[in-house]
C-alpha cells in the first residue's frame, strides 16, 4: 500500500509506504544488494561485475510512477493522492567496504556528475515538483545497508521544509531587496568564528542558528539555485568541499561519523525560485563521541530544537580537525 | 568531464543507470600514484604520498 495522506493540521502531505517494512535490513556482507554481481555468485541489485558509479530505482520506494492509486478513499477533510514520484539508489563505489570519505577526489567529482544528470533528468519530469539528494550515514541514522550509497527522491511536492526556507528567502527579499542565504553567509563571514572550511567556490560552516551540535552547512559563494548552475571548476570545488568537510567528521574523534547529508535545490515545478540558494545541509546525531542527540518531546512534539553547545565552539573542533584549517584559508587537498 | 551513461531496465522493470568516467582513475582503496586527484588520506600520519602536507 502507498499513497499519499493529507495532514491537516500540519498541511502537508504525509507518505504511507507498507510495503517499505520488508526491506533488506543489514544484510550480511556476502549478501549486500550493492556489490557487483560476481560469477556464481548471489545474483545482486547490479547485474554486472564492476561499475564505477550507479543508480537504478529503489527496490522498495516510498514514491512510484506510475503509482496505484490509494488503498483508501479520502475525504474532504482527509485527503489521499497517488504516491507519484520516483526514488532512485545512488551506489557511489564497487567497493563495499569504507565510505563516501574514503572515495578519491576524482570519484567525488564524478559523483557531482551524477547527482547533475539525476538532477536534471528528473526534474525534467512534468509530475515532479522537488527533487532531494541526501545521504543516510551510519547505523545511528537507520541506514539498512552499509555499502556507500545515496539516495534521490524525485518529489510531486515540495517538501515541508523547503516551502519554510522558500516563504523565509520569499520575505527577506521583499522586504530587503537581497537573497537571505547570500546574507547568511555575508554575516558568517562577518564574524568568522564559525566558518569550517573555504574554497574558490563554497563555504562550510556551522552556522548561528545550528540546531545539531555539529550541523555543517555548506553554500555556494555565488547565487545559485541548483547544480545545473554550476561551471566545472565550482564542480571540482564542490567535491574538494565535501571531501574536507567528511574528513574533519571522521578525524574529529577517529570514529566514521554518522550523518544525515541533505542538498537543498530549487524546486522544479517550472515557477521562478531566483531568491533561493543552493546549499547542502549535514546533521550529524552526535553530540560527543558516545552520546547522541535524540530529537525528543520538544523538537518532536513542539518542533523546536534544543541545541546543548554553542555553534563557535564546534566550529572551532571541527577547524583544528584534520585537514586542519584556518580562518579564511584555501584548503587543498 | 566525459561521462558515459548506461541505462538498462532489470527483470523487475525497474530501470538502472551504469555511469562511467573514461579519464578518471579507479582507486583500489589505497594510495594511488596521482596523489593530488586520487587522495584518499584520512590524516597527516595517514599521508602515505605527501598529498595532504603530511610528508615534506
Amino acid at each position: 500500500m502507498s499513497e499519499l495522506r493529507w495532514h491537516p493540521i500540519l498541511q502537508e502531505w504525509v507518505i504511507t509506504a507498507t510495503h517499505r517494512q520488508n526491506r533488506t535490513f543489514l544484510p550480511p556482507d556476502d549478501y549486500c544488494p550493492l556489490c557487483p554481481t560476481k560469477p556464481d555468485a548471489f545474483p545482486t541489485e547490479i547485474p554486472s561485475e564492476d561499475y564505477e558509479i550507479v543508480t537504478f530505482e529503489n527496490k522498495f520506494p516510498s514514491f512510484r510512477h506510475p503509482a496505484p492509486e490509494p488503498a483508501v478513499e479520502g475525504t474532504e477533510l482527509y485527503k489521499v493522492r497517488p504516491a507519484e514520484g520516483i526514488c532512485e539508489v545512488v551506489s557511489y563505489t564497487s567497493r563495499h567496504d569504507g565510505t563516501l570519505t574514503d572515495c578519491t577526489l576524482d570519484e567525488m567529482r564524478n559523483l557531482v556528475e551524477v547527482w547533475t544528470d539525476r538532477f536534471q533528468e528528473l526534474s525534467s519530469r512534468d509530475f515532479i515538483d522537488y527533487v532531494l539528494i541526501f545521504e543516510n550515514k551510519g547505523k545511528d541514522i537507520g541506514v539498512t545497508l552499509y555499502h556507500p550509497h545515496g539516495q534521490i527522491y524525485a518529489f510531486p511536492f515540495i517538501p515541508p521544509k523547503i516551502q519554510t526556507e522558500l516563504k523565509s528567502a520569499s520575505e527577506h527579499k521583499q522586504k530587503t531587496g537581497r537573497c537571505l542565504f547570500c546574507d547568511i553567509i555575508e554575516e558568517e563571514y562577518k564574524d568568522k568564528r564559525r566558518i569550517v572550511a573555504e574554497n574558490d567556490s563554497f563555504a562550510a560552516m556551522v552556522p548561528f542558528f545550528a540546531r545539531y551540535p555539529y550541523e555543517v552547512y555548506i553554500f555556494s559563494k555565488k547565487h545559485h539555485q541548483s547544480m545545473l548552475q554550476f561551471d566545472e571548476a565550482e564542480k571540482a570545488d564542490l567535491a574538494n568541499i565535501l571531501k574536507v568537510v567528511l574528513l574533519k567528521y571522521d578525524n574529529m574523534w577517529g570514529i566514521s561519523l554518522p550523518y544525515m547529508m541533505v542538498m537543498h535545490q530549487a524546486p522544479t515545478d517550472g515557477l521562478d525560485y531566483d531568491h533561493y540558494h543552493f546549499h547542502i545541509e549535514f546533521h550529524p546525531p552526535n553530540r560527543t563521541q558516545t552520546k547522541l542527540k535524540y530529537l525528543a518531546g520538544c523538537e518532536t512534539g513542539a518542533g523546536s530544537y534544543i541545541n546543548d553547545t554553542v555553534a563557535e565552539e564546534k566550529a572551532a573542533e571541527l577547524r583544528q580537525a584534520e585537514p586542519s584549517t584556518v580562518e579564511n584559508t584555501f584548503i587543498k587537498l | 568531464m566525459k561521462m558515459t551513461k548506461k541505462k538498462i531496465q532489470l527483470e523487475d522493470g525497474r530501470y538502472l543507470v551504469y555511469f562511467g568516467f573514461p579519464e578518471s582513475k579507479k582507486s583500489s582503496g589505497s594510495q594511488d600514484t596521482d596523489a593530488a586527484k586520487t587522495c584518499c588520506c584520512r590524516s597527516k600520519d595517514d599521508d602515505k604520498s605527501g598529498c595532504c602536507g603530511g610528508k615534506e
